[in-house]
């Protein structure tokens, strides 16, 4: 194989690779969007997931959202304020709820001091050999 | 038959309690004679149980719907073969099925503990037939699988059809099994400890007994994956469920107690730390069988679903309460005066890779009762899905994987920094080698670029500790190289066995990242015999068809797979399979179960769902590509192999 032919390929692949993540942008924005809407009517699944009428529904009114040119948080939003914060997969980060994102964030770090302190304090520093 | 049954249940119930209150006074009073016969009783439950699941075999074979259990979980048309998913498919058989294992493995332990530590024997006794009897009560006074149904049927309910799967014969049997069984850890430290002699003589047993019950849970939870993969049309293995959750969170923990057992084996430190973390995991698992049967967490499937809920719950806080006090009580017997040499050395690894384990746990539980949390302080309930589980479990895992590559190149005691930098030398620079090639190539997303040469780093320790100690071997006792490879791996076989199960959550870990960073999706309407472009593949709509059965209605969709065989501008594509994916609509359950088409390959699986039926030559498609999704499945086996590896008895040679 010639140089050419084998830079040209990676350069296609390069490409392809690329261009993966530019393609149906409209469609991967809903993709998105479903998996970040829970179904209202069933157990813990989102509308990407669910086979109930109300979830198709719920697709569609996605997809028109996004054809009138609504952002991403705009359909968010209009879900939110129809069905309340429970249809969101992912809790919102902001007010009482960002405590879900903060109780980790403040308390693993926190263990982990702890946990270097502790091998510290509990390592010999009189050699025994 | 139902009166046999229920009657087995009530023997094996009495048995179980004489047998704490035998041990209880043969404790006291020192007899001898007492304290066999409290130990043969509880042996005892094991064979009147297994009459019970027998019986209620049985009934499910000969199809008597007098029992409303056999009506509600089976009817004529089902295949004699699914009578042993419907055992535990709904509440009371599960709970006769975990009852069943935890008499079983009570009667293994205390056998073999008999001749190991046997003046410990009668408190473990205690209490595993504790808990036996729980189960064993709950289902004698408010959920016994053998009550009659009030009314006469000829055919019965049918099961549910979710269950009919090849993975369902061994995931929530193993799941259950494995859930049910940390008991035994559990009963023998807290027994050890009630009797005063908490000794290393159990350490081994401990040992082994985790690591069953950790490859029961873990091959349990990787078989749940399958299933969800292929049954639920979601194109998603895990989707961060409560009761996904509740099965991964104990096994974390016993990862991480697994791993500071062999530091308890080795150096005789951390004692009173794996008794926390044995607590901890049997606290768990209570708390996934509270959350199974009734929990106030919605979940996609709650298959066991039952107003048990604060039976369970009861059971649980007793199972924080009864060893916290057991532990303030002993702890001074604990304490050991053992220090670590050196922060870098395995000890203090070991201790990191536990906290990271436990903070993916402790994330987990934190999302799991975030809902209720809310509602707490009068909230609107939220639900925490994935991701907020992957943005936070994420980066630990990360770390886990990375300190996957510095463990085990670091010794006993204490490293120096100098030969700690000649073992990574040749392990970093194929990971910053890799982190190149991924970079060149995927540039879109760094931290998958990250990710993978993680991989790489943990892969090239593992190929770097191999190799040496195959070549060292070559070279002084001249063997050949396959003969050392295997003799190098039979010396030390808890290492090596460890090794291969680390290779397999590396291959867990590709399966993850290629799904997360590069998965693709999309929502497509399907015309009849008109080809769909989709990334390099084309899809081609065949046939649809509807078959009417006695229990469902299924409708087949049919489609050609053509691949565009080169990158150029050609329209050589070549035909590479043929896949079928189905709906079928379950009446008397309103229930649909959805299959998909999946074409696997090792690269990436196409995987098609036919979500909506439009018409008789239309249909809506769900489809996407699933970076190296296979890899989850081949690291099951991988993982299996490691764990029997290790386990494998040693055959003594002195």
């Amino acid at each position: 194989m010639s140089h050419l032919k084998i830079t040209s390929l990676s350069f296609m692949m390069f490409f392809t690779i690329f261009c993966n993540n530019q393609l149906n942008d409209n469609e991967s924005r809903a993709q998105y969007l479903f998996d970040n809407l829970m179904c209202p009517v069933c157990d813990g699944q989102t509308i990407s997931e669910s086979q109930s009428q109300l979830s198709k529904n719920m697709r569609d009114i996605v997809r028109i959202k996004l054809d009138e040119g609504l952002t991403n948080e705009e359909i968010l939003q209009y879900f939110q304020s129809k069905y309340g914060t429970s249809i969101l997969s992912n809790p919102p980060k902001s007010g009482f709820y960002f405590t879900v994102w903060l109780v980790p964030i403040i308390v693993l770090p926190i263990i982990f001091l702890g946990l270097l302190f502790l091998i510290k304090t509990f390592t010999n520093t009189q050699k025994d050999y | 038959m139902a009166l046999l049954g229920t009657l087995c249940i009530t023997i094996s119930f009495i048995l179980s309690l004489y047998s704490i209150l035998g041990s209880l006074i043969s404790i006291n009073l020192k007899t001898e004679g007492l304290k066999i016969s409290a130990r043969w009783s509880s042996y005892l439950t094991f064979p009147v149980i297994s009459i019970g699941i027998f019986l209620l075999v049985y009934s499910f074979v000969t199809h008597d719907f007098s029992i409303k259990y056999v009506y509600n979980h089976s009817n004529l048309l089902m295949e004699p073969i699914y009578t042993w998913v419907a055992i535990y498919a709904g509440n009371e058989g599960s709970l006769l099925y975990i009852s069943t294992v935890i008499s079983l493995g009570s009667l293994l332990s205390i056998k073999s503990l008999q001749k190991k530590i046997p003046e410990s024997v009668p408190h473990i006794t205690i209490i595993m037939m504790g808990i036996l009897s729980f189960f064993l009560g709950v289902m004698l006074f408010l959920a016994d699988p053998f009550s009659l149904l009030e009314f006469q049927v000829q055919d019965g309910r049918g099961i549910n059809p979710l269950l009919k799967h090849p993975g369902m014969f061994t995931h929530p049997p193993l799941l259950m099994a494995g859930l049910a069984t940390i008991s035994i850890p559990f009963a023998i430290t807290t027994g050890m400890l009630i009797s005063g002699n908490y000794t290393d003589k159990g350490t081994e047993f401990i040992r082994v007994t985790t690591l069953i019950i950790w490859l029961m849970l873990g091959i349990g939870l990787l078989l749940g994956s399958w299933w969800a993969y292929t049954i639920l049309g979601w194109g998603g293995y895990w989707a961060w469920d409560p009761i996904e959750n509740v099965g991964l969170m104990p096994w974390l923990v016993l990862t991480a107690l697994i791993h500071s057992l062999i530091v308890q084996r080795r150096r005789g430190m951390f004692r009173l730390w794996n008794l926390v973390l044995i607590n901890i995991a049997f606290v768990l698992s209570q708390f996934g069988m509270f959350i199974n049967r009734g929990g106030p967490v919605v979940s996609v499937h709650s298959f066991a679903a039952s107003t048990l809920g604060y039976i369970f719950l009861t059971f649980m806080i007793l199972s924080i309460i009864f060893p916290l006090i057991i532990f303030l009580w002993k702890y001074s017997e604990l304490l050991n005066s053992r220090k670590i040499d050196s922060f870098l050395s395995k000890e203090s690894s070991f201790l990191i890779n536990n906290f990271l384990l436990l903070a993916i746990t402790f994330v987990t539980l934190w999302g799991l009762v975030f809902p209720l949390f809310s509602e707490l302080f009068g909230k609107e309930p939220v639900t925490v899905g994935t991701p907020y589980y992957n943005s936070v479990n994420g980066p630990l895992l990360l770390i886990l994987i990375l300190l996957m590559s510095i463990g085990p190149i670091l010794p006993w005691k204490e490293g120096s920094t100098k030969s700690f930098i000649r073992s990574i030398k040749f392990p970093f620079a194929t990971s910053v080698f890799c982190m190149i090639i991924c970079l060149v190539f995927l540039s879109n997303n760094f931290l998958a670029v990250l990710a993978f040469s993680s991989v790489s780093l943990v892969f090239a320790t593992i190929l770097q500790e191999w190799i040496i100690g195959t070549r060292n071997r070559i070279k002084h006792f001249k063997e050949n190289i396959i003969i050392a490879f295997i003799k190098l791996l039979n010396g030390n076989r808890t290492k090596h066995g460890g090794y291969i199960v680390h290779l397999s959550i590396l291959m867990l870990a590709m399966g993850i990242i290629g799904t997360n960073f590069y998965q693709i999706k999309a929502d497509h309407v399907l015309l009849k015999n008109k080809l769909f472009n989709f990334q390099n593949y084309q899809i081609e709509l065949t046939s649809i068809e509807t078959k009417n059965f006695a229990d469902r209605i299924e409708r087949v969709a049919k489609f050609n797979i053509y691949k565009n065989q080169s990158s150029e501008q050609t329209n050589n594509s070549k035909k590479i399979t043929e896949l079928e994916g189905s709906n079928a609509l379950y009446p008397s359950f309103n229930m649909a179960s959805v299959r998909a088409g999946i074409h696997s390959t090792i690269i990436e699986d196409l995987y098609i769902v036919p979500s909506e039926f439009l018409g008789d030559d239309k249909l809506l498609i769900r489809i996407s590509i699933n970076p190296f999704i296979s890899w989850l499945w081949f690291a099951g086996p991988i993982f299996f192999l490691g764990a029997i590896f290790t386990l494998w008895p040693r055959t003594e040679k002195h």
